[in-house]
Formats: structure tokens, C-alpha cells, sequence
């Protein structure tokens, strides 16, 4: 703490040179010309990915105009076969897809059966844990994070990488294929309990990967919007439902401080619930909209549990801190607790009070 | 608004040109420049512009009221209320739930039944870095190494957009200086600017994010990895922090140069350091300097004897570690780097005072010396990156316990960008030289189509999307 730093700057300036030799510096009128030059280069060898990048902006006259302009470029640097050098050079490095945009959904058909209440719930123990994925937007982010140190301590649960994805939902799988997405985890690990939250990113109109002939959407919650997200939520469960004996907990949105998000959440969560509804005894809606306020209270940041106040969202009045993670994996942790036997150190119910 | 998006760009290619044809006009430019740079602050929220603006003030009116007076008791009567003032900003944002949580934990176990004091509040972003840089300002004039400057160079001085929510933390006689006389157009470092934008692009955008996808996973929920993966993730971490940090403030020193303006350099390769001591004269320069200048020597330094030293050392570097962030895993990262720092120069006044002689510039010793420290370095910054102290302690107990643990595959991206990152620290400074000149001796278009590739090639690599900001959050 008690020495001058030694920079590459000060070993010059005690050598009698300046900073950078003089022979290095230029006209800013050069460096002007050199950025706009390299701006404009990027551009054409990007072309692809700035379309990319202007198609999964959020709706609205800006991404109107952003993809017009990249459109055209990428057309002309189609044409040009300019793009290929960046083409070429992320297929050598195994990165060929990186541009695509791919908006297909590949939904099941079929809505799961219902299944009867077992006689006998399924087992398992330390020898044959339970593996529970864990998927969702920003919001999944600390409740994943709090299963991840939760779970394992019950000595039963075995819990997969948390897989939250910032600023994705279920309306925009140009942004990001959550359909596609699923399937793959689904296939590479297999999990037992499939948990997803989703919501603060998809309350808005706009919708891409529509099926063709859908009907138009208006607004955000009108028969057609909901007619969509319908079939995608339903979609996502019947995906994890495809295997025999899965379950899946869909973790509901908590109230928001913003009234006019609030009351958008109050749309999705009531198809989350009624779409869990309709696939009884496979999948469970969990109210974290009950749990963080409980009764009809108002909003608040602060949620009593076990007697001690806790922040449980974040600040933004959206996102949960990991202390409100906690809250909702002791709230999963209870769901699977009904479905399953855990033979295994399961925490004690919270009790939570406003 | 973050340097690496389309956003900024757009913002810089107008504030670029203007900053230029401005400059003549000293008081002009002034305006122009602080406009620009509460656009800049206000893009995030513009209640924090009307922080930074309030901060600008108070600043001003307290360094100005310290230089009319000669009353010593007085200017350190104004020196104190400065300091509580930005002190007193900066705990309410940053530390006031810390305080309260922790003490509502204490007080509930010892069976007090208290009411909930948590406040809803957002931290306002670069609010430690403007608020240091504010402090240094009025404590240079109370010590007489600077007199007050007007009103709209201080707030030039502080807002300026390069270095406001990241630093380098700049000190006042670094920077205003340069605004008069204006730096000449015809003489302008933009070599050395570009080499540090496209690099510290590469870093954050490219480095940074990679290893983010790789370590994220396994801190979250280390025992589903084996001893070995746990192991490559904190050596990721070290290298993941230096990429974003540098990456970001590579970029702010960049930025300013094509501006006119030098800051301070801020890293130094600081994963070459054979002590502990050497690398916080390497890592996060500016921050460093600051802690010894305003902290560790009016505390008295190594001035009154071997203990003090130790006791002045541990302080700094606890409240180091506390303008990280509002945590106690910080304050263990600050003691246990206070406390190597410790061990650093009780080692070295024991080898002095044996007449040994310091470890040669190469050789075995130093290398030993360097993967020590780096180690050292490494094993702290798991309190850095976790959440919760048991979290780290559980995750350095992985370390030992699982090394037959079934476990994913480390990719081969990841042992490349840790490899690379360790492989710049080591590079002689001249190769870069060499590389800035031949660049400069090249034409604009050339250069453009150099840069071009470069922004390709980064974006390619790159996620969709803005890669969060690790040093945001301080």
C-alpha cells in the first residue's frame, strides 16, 4: 500500500519518452474516417446478425424501422455474398446457427391425460434421488438459485443446473425457442419434475412463431392473444408431460408493484392456473402471488417469515431477491412433498404473514 | 446506457464530433459536455441524474467555503461535514438494509422483537466511483494540494461520461488540467484509443461472457461438480472479473482519448504479481491509491511502528472490501487480503532485516512467488463472487472432497479464454507497441477495415443481447 504503482505509462515518463511515441499520434479527422469505416464494415460483414438482433427487439415503431433498415442490408450483402465471410467463419468454429431464427414451436397436438390420484405416491430416497429442473425468465433466476442450496441438503432432491434465460418468455421465440430449448434439456437429462416460470416478459400483444392462419392479434389479452398463449403454456406442459409419470410445477407470477404489469400478470396467471387445471394430477400451479402477499394485501418488498421481516423482491418491484427464493422453493418443495414420498430431510412449512 | 450497444454508439457519434468542434469554446464545451453526460447518466434513471447533480453542488459549495476560510478548525469542521454528507448518501443507498439486516438478525436472537427498518430503494449506478472522486476533490483543497476550480469544470470533472459508473477513479488535478488549454486535434492518441476499445470489447463481450456461462453454474450449486470442475470455475472467476472489470475501463480510457482526455491507467497485468502487495499496485489502480491516499495514510501508514502498519493495512483493506458491496462475504474478502498484505510485509521487513535479498526479476523463486499470490488471489475472490460465506466455505470444501465426482466436461473454450486472458499478463509491453505503431503508420481506411473485422469477429464470438456488468453493482 505504501508504493507508487508502476504503469507501462510511468516507465516511459521516466525514461524521457512520452505516453505513446508522437509517431503514433494522428488527426482526430483520421480516426473519424477510420471509425466510420469500421462501423460501416461491421455492419455489412454483420448484416445477418443485425437483423437478427432488429427482429427480437420488443415491439414497436423503433424495431419497425430497425428491421427495414437491416433488412435491406441483409439482402444486399446477401446478394453480394458478403456475408458468407462470417457465415464461413462461424461454421469453422462449430457456430453455424448462431444467425438463425428460428420461430417454430413443434407443439404437441395432445393435451396430457389426467391421471388419477395414485394409491400409492411414487418413492424416492438418497439412493434413487428426485431430479428437478428448474426453467424460467429473470425471475426463475434466485428461485432456482435457492433450490439449487435447498435441495440437495433434503439428501432426496437432485436438482439440475439452473436454467434461467434474462429477458425471454414464451411470446418470442425469436429471441429465444424456449419450445426448443425444453425438448433438448428434456432429452440430455431426463428430470422427474419439470418446474417453469414465465410471464414478466410476455405481457405485451406481440407474438412471433405464429401458426399460419392464426388469428390477428389485436391486444394484449384479446381472444386471439389469448388463444395463442394458451396453446404455448399447454404446449410447454404437454412437452414435459410427454414422458410417463413427470410432473410439473408451474410457479405462478407474484403481484408487481407497477399496477398496470400487475394487472397483466393477473391475466397470465389466470391461464397458467387454468391450463394446470385442465392436466390434473400432472401439474401443479403454484399461487406465489397468494405466497408473497398473502390475503389480498397490497403490494410490498417485505414478507414476515417465521416471525423475522424479510426483503423478498427486488427494488425493481419485479424481481425476487434470494431470501423470496427461498420462500417459493419451501412452497415447491410442499407441492412435491403431496406428489411424491420424499424419503428425506424435507424443511418445515414456512409460516409467512404480511 | 453501456459502452458495448447500439444505443451508445449512436450517442457517441454525435457527442464525438461536437466534443471536437466545441473544444475552441472552453465554456461552450463545458456546457455541451455535461449535458452529454447526464444524458448519459440520466438513460439508466433520471432521478440518479438529479443525485449526481446535488452531489456536484454540495461538493462545490463545501470546497468553495473551505477555501474562504483560514480558521483551521473551521475547514476541518467542513472537511468532517463533507465527508458525512457523501458518506452519509452513500450508506443510505448502498449499506442501510445491510446495517439493518444484520442488526434485526442480532437483536432477533438475542429475543428483541423488532420493527422492519428495510427501505425500498435502488442503488444508484457508479454512485461509490462519483462519490469518491467527489471526496478526493474536497480533501485535496482542505490539504491545500488544490484550490477549488469553477462550479462547471467540477462538474465536468465529475460527471464526465468515460469514467462516470465505473471508473477509473480520477482524481481532480489529472483531470482538469487537461481542460485548458484544449488538447490539440491535430496530435491525438487515437492508436492507443482503438487498441484499448477493441480489446476491452473483446474481453467483456467475448472472455468475460464466455466464462460467466461456465462459472455461474457451478458457484451456484457446486457439490454437482467434481474437486477438479469446482477448481477450473474459481480460476475462471479470477480470470472472468479481470476481463469485465479491465474489458470495461479499457473502454472508458479509450473512449476519453478520442475525446482529447487521458485518465489513468487502472490494471497493470496484475496476474504477473509475485506479492500480494505488487498486485494491488496492479489491480484496480485507481481505487488502490485512493484507499492509500484518503485512507491508509492519514491513518498513519507504516509511520508509527510495525503494529500500527498491520492495524492500518486491515482497516483499509476491510473498508475496501466494504465499498465493494453491502455484504460480510466482501468484508472477508477485504480482511483476508488485509491480512496477506500483512503476512506480505512482515515477510519482507523479516528478509530485510536479515539482509536478504528481494527474488530476481525471473527465475523459479518468482515464478513460485507469482503462482502463490495468484492462488492467493483466487481462493479470496470465492468470498468475492459468493453470495453468503457458508456458500464459499462450502464450495472451497468441494475443493478436497469430490474429486472422483462424476461430473460435465470443461469445455475447450474455457481453457482457452482462461489461457489467453493468463497469457496477455505475461507479454511483453513492447509487442504492443510494436503493434500500435505499425497500425498508426497505416491509412484510416485500412485501419477501418482492420477495425471492421476486429468488431466482426467480437460480435461472432459474442452473445445476443448486453452482457450484464459485474462492477455495476459497486
Amino acid at each position: 500500500m505504501t508504493d507508487e504503482p508502476t504503469t507501462d505509462e510511468e516507465r516511459r515518463a521516466r525514461r524521457g519518452r512520452p505516453a505513446e511515441p508522437r509517431s503514433n499520434l494522428r488527426p482526430i479527422g483520421h480516426a473519424m474516417i477510420a471509425a466510420l469505416v469500421a462501423l460501416a464494415f461491421a455492419s455489412v460483414l454483420d448484416a445477418r446478425a443485425l437483423y437478427k438482433s432488429a427482429v427480437t427487439q420488443p415491439d414497436g415503431p423503433g424495431r419497425d424501422v430497425a428491421v427495414a433498415v437491416t433488412g435491406a442490408l441483409q439482402a444486399v450483402t446477401n446478394f453480394t455474398q458478403v456475408s458468407q465471410l462470417r457465415q464461413g467463419v462461424a461454421s469453422a468454429i462449430g457456430m453455424g446457427d448462431k444467425d438463425t431464427i428460428d420461430t417454430n414451436l413443434n407443439l404437441p397436438v395432445k393435451t396430457a391425460a389426467a391421471v388419477p390420484p395414485a394409491a400409492i405416491k411414487p418413492i424416492f430416497s438418497p439412493q434413487k434421488k428426485l431430479k428437478i429442473y428448474m426453467g424460467g425468465d429473470s425471475l426463475m433466476e434466485t428461485v432456482g438459485m435457492a433450490m439449487e442450496q435447498i435441495g440437495p441438503r433434503t439428501g432426496v432432491i437432485k436438482v439440475e443446473p439452473n436454467d434461467f434465460h434474462i429477458s425471454t418468455g414464451l411470446n418470442r421465440p425469436d429471441n429465444f425457442n424456449w419450445f426448443n430449448n425444453l425438448r433438448s434439456i428434456l432429452a440430455s437429462e431426463n428430470p422427474d419434475v419439470v418446474t417453469l416460470m414465465f410471464g414478466d416478459n410476455d405481457a405485451d400483444a406481440f407474438m412471433s412463431g405464429m401458426a399460419a392462419g392464426a388469428p390477428q392479434i389485436q391486444s394484449f389479452g384479446d381472444a386471439a392473444w389469448e388463444q395463442e398463449y394458451r396453446r404455448r403454456v399447454g404446449g410447454m406442459m404437454d412437452l414435459a408431460l410427454q414422458k410417463p409419470g413427470r410432473f410439473v410445477v408451474w410457479v405462478g407470477e407474484p403481484q408487481m408493484e407497477n399496477s398496470d404489469l400487475n394487472a397483466k400478470q393477473v391475466k397470465l396467471n389466470s391461464i397458467y392456473k387454468s391450463e394446470a387445471a385442465k392436466r390434473p394430477g400432472r401439474v401443479a400451479y403454484l399461487d406465489t402471488y397468494e405466497l408473497f402477499t398473502p390475503g389480498g394485501a397490497p403490494y410490498s418488498a417485505n414478507l414476515t417469515v417465521d416471525g423475522a421481516t424479510k426483503l423478498v423482491r427486488e427494488p425493481d418491484g419485479e424481481h425476487i431477491t434470494l431470501d423470496g427464493g427461498a420462500v417459493v422453493t419451501g412452497a415447491i418443495l410442499k407441492i412435491l412433498q403431496e406428489h411424491f414420498t420424499l424419503q428425506g430431510a424435507l424443511p418445515p412449512s414456512l409460516s409467512l404473514t404480511q | 446506457m453501456l459502452f458495448p450497444t447500439f444505443t451508445f454508439v449512436v450517442f457517441f457519434l454525435i457527442v464525438w464530433p461536437l466534443n471536437w468542434v466545441l473544444m475552441r469554446n472552453r465554456e461552450r464545451w463545458r456546457i455541451f459536455m455535461m449535458a452529454a453526460s447526464y444524458v448519459f447518466y440520466a438513460a439508466w434513471d433520471w432521478r440518479f441524474a438529479l443525485l449526481l447533480a446535488g452531489s456536484t453542488v454540495i461538493n462545490q459549495g463545501f470546497a468553495v467555503a473551505m477555501s474562504r476560510t483560514t480558521q483551521q478548525k473551521r475547514r476541518t469542521a467542513l472537511l468532517a461535514a463533507t465527508v458525512v454528507v457523501n458518506l452519509g448518501i452513500l450508506a443510505y443507498f448502498k449499506y442501510w438494509n445491510f446495517f439493518v439486516d444484520s442488526g434485526q438478525t442480532v437483536l432477533g436472537n438475542l429475543g428483541f422483537e423488532v420493527p422492519s427498518l428495510l427501505v425500498d430503494t435502488v442503488l444508484p449506478v457508479g454512485i461509490s466511483f462519483f462519490t469518491f472522486m467527489a471526496l478526493s476533490y474536497v480533501i485535496d483543497i482542505y490539504r491545500g494540494d488544490y484550490k477549488p476550480t469553477t462550479i462547471s469544470k467540477f462538474a465536468v470533472f465529475l460527471s464526465f461520461f468515460p469514467h462516470l459508473v465505473a471508473g477509473p477513479i480520477v482524481r481532480p488535478a489529472e483531470l482538469v488540467p487537461q481542460f485548458d488549454p484544449p488538447p490539440d486535434p491535430r496530435y491525438v492518441d487515437t492508436t492507443r484509443a482503438f487498441a484499448l476499445i477493441a480489446g476491452g470489447l473483446f474481453k467483456k463481450v467475448v472472455i468475460a461472457t464466455a466464462l460467466a456461462r461456465f462459472v455461474d453454474p457451478v458457484f451456484g450449486a457446486p457439490d454437482q461438480y467434481s474437486s477438479l470442475v469446482v477448481l477450473v470455475a474459481v480460476y475462471a472467476y479470477a480470470i472472468q472479473i479481470y476481463a469485465d472489470f479491465s474489458g470495461y475501463t479499457d473502454m472508458a480510457i479509450g473512449i476519453a482519448l478520442l475525446l482529447g482526455f487521458r485518465l489513468p491507467q487502472n490494471f497493470n497485468r496484475p496476474y504477473a504479481s509475485s506479492s500480494l502487495r505488487e498486485f494491488w499496485r496492479r489491480w484496480h489502480m485507481t481505487l488502490s491509491r485512493w484507499l492509500r491516499d484518503y485512507l491508509y495514510i492519514p491513518l498513519g501508514g507504516n509511520r508509527k511502528g510495525r503494529l500500527r502498519t498491520y492495524i492500518n493495512i486491515m482497516l483499509t483493506m476491510l473498508l475496501g472490501g466494504l465499498w465493494h458491496g453491502a455484504s460480510w462475504t466482501f468484508v472477508v474478502w477485504g480482511a483476508l487480503n488485509g491480512l496477506g498484505l500483512v503476512v506480505d510485509h512482515w515477510w519482507v521487513s523479516r528478509r530485510e532485516a536479515r539482509g536478504g535479498k528481494e527474488p530476481a526479476a525471473s527465475g523459479p523463486r518468482r515464478w513460485g512467488m507469482i503462482f502463490l499470490t495468484f492462488n492467493f488471489v483466487c481462493l479470496a475472490w470465492v468470498f468475492f463472487r459468493e453470495d453468503t460465506i457458508s456458500g464459499a466455505v462450502q464450495l472451497l470444501g468441494h475443493l478436497f472432497t469430490a474429486w472422483d465426482k462424476p461430473s460435465p466436461q470443461i469445455s475447450v473454450g474455457v481453457l482457452l479464454a482462461i489461457a489467453a486472458l493468463l497469457l496477455t499478463q505475461f507479454s511483453p509491453p513492447r509487442i504492443g507497441e510494436q503493434l500500435r505503431g505499425v497500425f498508426s503508420q497505416i491509412s484510416p481506411i485500412a485501419q477501418g477495415a482492420v477495425l471492421g473485422v476486429t468488431l466482426m469477429l467480437t460480435n461472432l464470438l459474442g452473445p445476443y443481447g448486453v452482457a450484464p456488468f459485474i462492477y455495476f453493482q459497486f
